[in-house]
């Protein structure tokens, strides 16, 4: 079952204490995986000038809880005023079952602003698990974020090689004023569906090491955190430099700048439509796309139709072979994956197996 | 060469200083010899450390030292940091050298600790004549957090612009907490705020990491209030360090999880506690005083005050019925908002026209408190006598008699005059401790 878990400052708290303290939580949530949650909860100190959407920290994380890791997506935003009349913020965590995990990926449910409570209003009560919609990513579509924000929308390739490489997880310096979420979102879109669970991460600093931490921190240039390491660790990465200097290349990287999509049309020797070109650039009326089209910037429609799209994508764009291929390479060498070992063992199984058959076939 | 003949007889630490014979780690409280401290690795190659996290340098205990003393690493690169042997965190080198006050500054959430704390720090670095004696960050990066707060009350004076603290986070912040893994398991330790303490109103401190090399005689400088005083070492010494906590208050409520993080382990080797008790969160001491009441925001501070000291006695493995003899200075925060209802007058501060506390006017100020409590809050103050048999009541303003209309939305900078900050903290000083305790000013 779902379970989800508020965490923000009151006079009274479900367990009774005040200040920071439980809101709300799923009935029966056992005591031990609360004191997790609690202390999932706190928001880094920002940048003196930072917006109320830049201080919003939104992770992915795997938590551990009786003996094994459960995923946990946590929605931490500034939220007014408290009692003693000090900045409160409120954290929203939620936590995936096997069929939420099924049907959604963490990006798109963090996306989904209507998912994550920004305000707790009366006295500190029980929740219910909490329904979670179908929320997919598309994968056809070219990463415009990454364009506009590197220049190149490869990067997010390169990136997620990087970060499949990584053992500790990396801090990624982004531009002021990046959307980090979209970013994410759209890097996430270059990973099969259900790769999409391994790959934690957050959109402000969490420090690299503990339990809690993450394999990609999409980090402001401005956050104070980041002046108290030396910018040149290995784990703090930086589009142009260091494991980030050369120009992305390769079959993901195309797919990264030109999406399924588009890649299919080249090859099939189509244009794309006209008005899907106005979809590119943001074309202020989104109607539903009839074959593929490129997705905008930020749209909630898009993500409601999530699994329509993916429906359609699978009949009419299987992602190109390349990119495929290049994924699972990255997956493959990836530490923590044992899923595609398993799938080429499964294969080697299913080899010797034929063979077995055929070669009966042939003795009789 | 084994590391404690080293660290004796190289010149980085021989010189006229002699190492302590126990030093406890600032963070995670445990105890242990000089011989044992590790020191941070600085070649850049060495990242990564089994128990301080991956992005860490090396922890290491040395083996090899340069011509001038200094522990070399595995790589050869000079290092003079050192870490605690447990959980690895970085410590001030003066820990080995000097003695250490610990200061816990205890109290319910939203009661003032975080502006008090900068308040009486920010005193002690600048009125050194009037309070005979001043304090300078042992290590500067390490107190980075308390320099923030500081520089928001106290950074612009002429600026009209509207500031406010934060409210203490109670994880996440990389400046307050961090999060170390002990025997394969995470647990979260506070950043402790490091403080060399320098006592006696002449001289000029040294700047920066090293505070012992300018000693300063406390004897001569500062004038005593009896005779029979027994001075402690430090105060011989001229210098000692001061060792200050500032937890969000959530953690000291009853309930919190105390075994999986840590935080407040410090309780256990204070010497001294400083809690902080809100006025206007008590509706009865409001009333008392003529105080609007706040909106129904009462906390049961009588427990929180009864859960630290129940963690005091079990980190010191006390009996329940024990009374302790921990020093507790019971500060009376955001006194600009009740001191007229309360008859006190804050603007004559409690120092001697020499330097130094004054330490009748302390006992008068006091007197004129408790009564008011008592009657007031009286099962506080049953609480507070069951947990110790030392209090001293000591009012406080942070923030000024100027502010307290418009605290809501934050204060104008300019408006910010502490009143009495620094007299909390200073009456907990090694010296003073125990000067007001022979005072017979603590009852
Ligand atoms: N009037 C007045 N308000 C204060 C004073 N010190 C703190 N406050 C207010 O009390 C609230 C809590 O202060 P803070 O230091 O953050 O409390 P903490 O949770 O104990 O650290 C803040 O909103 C401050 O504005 C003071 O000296 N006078
Ligand atoms: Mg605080
Ligand atoms: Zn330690």
């Amino acid at each position: 079952m779902n379970a989800q878990f508020i965490h923000t400052s009151l006079v009274r708290g479900l367990d009774g204490g005040s200040g920071y303290t439980v809101a709300g939580r799923t009935g029966g949530m056992p005591m031990a995986m609360s004191d997790v949650l609690c202390r999932l909860s706190g928001l880094p100190p920002a940048w003196s000038d930072a917006s109320i959407e830049e201080k919003i920290l939104c992770a992915f994380r795997t938590v551990e809880y009786a003996g094994q890791r459960v995923s946990v997506l946590s929605h931490i935003a500034p939220s007014g005023m408290d009692y003693t009349g000090r900045a409160n913020r409120i954290s929203h965590h939620r936590v995936m079952d096997e069929h939420a995990m099924h049907v959604s990926d963490p990006a798109a449910l963090l996306e989904d602003e209507s998912l994550w409570m920004r305000e707790w209003v009366g006295a500190a009560r029980e929740l219910s698990g909490g329904e979670l919609p179908a929320r997919l990513a598309r994968e056809d579509a070219p990463l415009h974020t990454w364009e506009r924000v590197f220049g190149d929308a490869g990067w997010a390739a390169s990136v997620l090689e990087v970060v499949m490489k990584s053992g500790i997880g990396v801090w990624l310096v982004v531009p002021a004023r990046s959307k980090k979420l979209r970013l994410c979102a759209e890097m996430m879109a270059l990973v099969p569906q259900e790769q999409r669970w391994q790959i934690t991460f957050a959109t402000r600093p969490i420090a690299p090491g503990s339990d809690a931490s993450v394999k990609i921190c999409f980090v402001d240039e401005r956050e104070p955190e980041l002046a108290a390491h030396n910018e040149k660790s290995e784990w703090i990465i930086q589009v142009g430099s260091g494991m980030l200097s050369r120009a992305p290349a390769g079959a993901l990287a195309q797919r990264a700048r030109v999406g399924i999509g588009e890649a299919m049309h080249a090859a099939a020797g189509h244009k794309p439509q006209a008005r899907d070109l106005n979809a590119h650039v943001g074309g202020d009326v989104w109607t539903a796309p009839t074959k593929l089209s490129a997705p905008r910037e930020r749209e909630v429609g898009v993500v409601d139709r999530a699994s329509d799209v993916v429906g359609a994508g699978k009949q009419n764009a299987l992602p190109t072979p390349h990119a495929v291929i290049e994924v699972r390479r990255m997956v493959d060498t990836s530490a923590n994956s044992g899923v595609w070992k398993w799938f080429a063992a499964t294969a080697v199984v299913i080899a010797v197996l034929l063979w077995l058959a055929v070669r009966s076939g042939a003795t009789l | 060469m084994p590391v404690h003949s080293a660290l004796t007889t190289h010149p980085l630490f021989r010189e006229p200083r002699e190492l302590m014979e126990r030093v406890h780690c600032p963070s995670c409280r445990v105890g242990f010899a000089p011989s044992e401290v590790l020191f941070v690795a600085e070649d850049a190659r060495l990242v990564g450390d089994p128990v301080a996290g991956p992005t860490q340098q090396l922890r290491f205990l040395p083996t090899r030292f340069d011509v001038g003393g200094a522990a070399l690493d595995p790589e050869g690169a000079r290092c003079t940091r050192v870490a605690c042997p447990r959980c690895r965190i970085e410590f001030p080198r003066a820990m080995i050298e000097l003695p250490s006050t610990f200061i816990s500054v205890v109290g319910a959430p939203g009661c003032g600790k975080s502006h008090l704390l900068a308040a009486m720090t920010w005193g002690l670095r600048r009125e050194r004549a009037r309070a005979g004696a001043f304090m300078v960050d042992t290590e500067p990066k390490l107190n980075a957090r308390l320099h923030r707060d500081e520089n928001i009350l106290f950074g612009a004076p002429d600026s009209t612009e509207l500031v406010r603290l934060a409210k203490t986070e109670i994880a996440g912040d990389a400046l307050l907490y961090r999060t170390v893994r002990v025997k394969g398991k995470d647990e979260t330790l506070p950043l402790p705020l490091i403080f060399t303490l320098h006592v006696g109103s002449g001289g000029e401190p040294s700047e920066g990491a090293d505070g012992s090399s300018q000693r300063l005689s406390a004897l001569q400088t500062i004038e005593l209030p009896t005779n029979t005083l027994d001075i402690v070492e430090p105060a011989k010494r001229g210098a000692s360090l001061v060792v200050l906590y500032d937890n969000a208050g959530e953690h000291f409520l009853p309930g919190a999880d105390e075994s999986a993080q840590p935080v407040t382990r410090h309780l256990s080797q204070s010497r001294a506690i400083v809690f902080v008790f809100d006025p206007t969160q008590d509706a009865r001491f409001c009333a008392a005083v003529g105080m609007a009441d706040n909106g129904g925001a009462n906390i049961r501070q009588d427990l929180v005050l009864t859960e630290t000291f129940a963690r005091v006695r079990h980190h010191r493995s006390r009996h329940a019925a024990d009374t302790l003899d921990v020093p507790l200075v019971l500060v009376l925060s955001k006194a600009d908002a009740w001191s007229v209802g309360a008859h006190i007058d804050l603007n004559v501060e409690p120092y001697l026209p020499q330097g130094g506390l004054d330490f009748a006017a302390l006992k008068k100020m006091d007197g004129a408190l408790r009564p008011l409590l008592q009657r007031a809050c009286p099962e506080f103050m049953s609480a507070v006598r069951a947990a110790t048999s030392r209090v001293l009541i000591v009012p406080c303003s942070a923030l000024g008699p100027r502010t307290s209309s418009v605290v809501g939305a934050g204060v104008r900078a300019s408006d910010i005059h502490p009143q009495w900050a620094s007299v909390a903290l200073l009456t907990v000083l090694p010296l003073e401790v125990d000067a007001i305790a022979n005072a017979s000013l603590w009852t």
